[in-house]
């Protein structure tokens, strides 16, 4: 007898592994020997087999014309290199306008409300006191090195993404996410 | 240093002579990629937008792309992190409200019943779709293995780089995504299951 004898259980969880021959030899001629005698692991391969046939199944032609349409893309990123990756598409681009000028605005009505101390009026209210003027641009330039601030972020952010080193956005984290 | 959006658009200027060398290996992967996006996704026009993606990722840090390693290696590592990225934001995404309830407040929701599929007529299309059934109910870790093993037809080392975890890690995953494959299609399609026995004996 060759090389030392395995159990099912053994066997069993080396199965697609010896599909693969990803096995060493001796575990190779294991297998075989305990396959020749042992019906349940005959069956159990039997339906390994089949997965492995039907996953490994052909795949449709990718779509006419794919190959042009990602080399003019990445040429526009190449173009553009601080353009976002994501595919462009109109309802995305209409609702991301959307939602940046109402974060916008609500961004500056927030930090005109922070500016102003909260105060209660010496006087009562009298139409001669007029509106409370609007901030000047000195004030507004105070948001802008934490704008740039977010924006070296995300830079830094999607090279540790392609990196897969940054554990809140590398595949650990994220399959955690996506199988919840 | 600091990494800057000066210091990123300099990077990409000095590489621009790079691109002809990149456009040839895109020319040179994009099938064999469009087979893992296909079968990640499920769909043709959801697999170009993944490769798009992946494939601006990989231009902008091709300056960090290790030449002693296989260029598809490290593009579909980009591939399934850029799917697993796309995952979580559609899960994000998935809102339903339920103000836009019937008259009486009830509301209905349209639920695929995977159990009731025939499966007599099996096409090749039938055929995908099962699989892609199947897959898609598979964990994700499962899913991406057995994908790069039997569509990719990628060694265990090579996918245990690219999933960065050991072989033996590798090995599990793919014995316990087939066996979920297997009995995933023995209960939802059975006819199938047999053909495919009956072509194998």
């Amino acid at each position: 007898m060759r090389g030392t004898a395995m159990n099912c259980c053994k066997v069993s969880r080396l199965l697609s592994a010896y599909l693969d021959s990803e096995l060493t030899g001796a575990e190779m001629l294991a297998i075989r020997d305990h396959l020749r005698t042992c019906s349940t692991c005959q069956v159990e391969i039997q339906g390994l087999k089949v997965a492995k046939r039907l996953s490994g199944c052909e795949v449709p032609q990718p779509p006419v014309g794919m190959e042009s349409r990602l080399i003019r893309a990445v040429q526009a990123a190449k173009n553009n290199p601080l353009a976002s990756t994501r595919p462009r598409r109109f309802t995305a681009n209409l609702s991301f306008a959307a939602a940046s000028m109402l974060l916008v605005g609500l961004a500056a009505v927030f930090w005109s409300a922070a500016k102003e101390p909260i105060s209660v009026p010496a006087q009562p209210y009298s139409r001669e006191q007029g509106p409370k003027p609007p901030p000047t641009h000195t004030e507004l330039a105070g948001a802008a090195p934490e704008s740039m601030h977010n924006s070296d972020q995300e830079v830094q952010q999607e090279r540790e993404f392609v990196d897969g080193s940054n554990p809140l956005s590398g595949p650990a984290s994220a399959i955690a996410y996506a199988d919840r | 240093m600091a990494f800057t959006i000066a210091h990123i658009f300099e990077k990409s200027t000095n590489e621009a002579v790079s691109f002809d060398e990149f456009e040839g290996l895109m020319r040179q992967t994009q099938k064999q990629a469009f087979s893992l996006a296909y079968r990640l996704t499920g769909n043709m026009t959801e697999a170009e937008d993944l490769l798009q993606d992946a494939y601006i990722r990989a231009f902008r840090f091709f300056n960090r792309y290790d030449r002693s390693m296989p260029f598809a290696s490290w593009l579909f590592r980009i591939v399934t992190n850029a799917h697993i990225d796309t995952v979580r934001r559609k899960t994000k995404l998935k809102i339903s409200s339920l103000d836009q309830g019937g008259v009486d407040g009830t509301k209905t929701m349209e639920v695929e019943d995977s159990t009731s599929a025939p499966d007599a007529v099996l096409t090749n299309s039938s055929v995908n779709e099962y699989l892609q059934r199947a897959l898609d109910s598979m964990n994700h870790e499962f899913k991406m293995a057995v994908i790069l093993a039997d569509v990719e037809g990628m060694a265990y080392e090579e996918i245990a780089d690219i999933m960065r975890t050991s072989i033996g890690t590798v090995r599990s995953r793919i014995h316990r995504g087939r066996k979920h494959l297997k009995s995933h299609l023995l209960k939802s399609a059975p006819g199938l299951y047999e053909r495919y026995c009956n072509e194998l004996l």
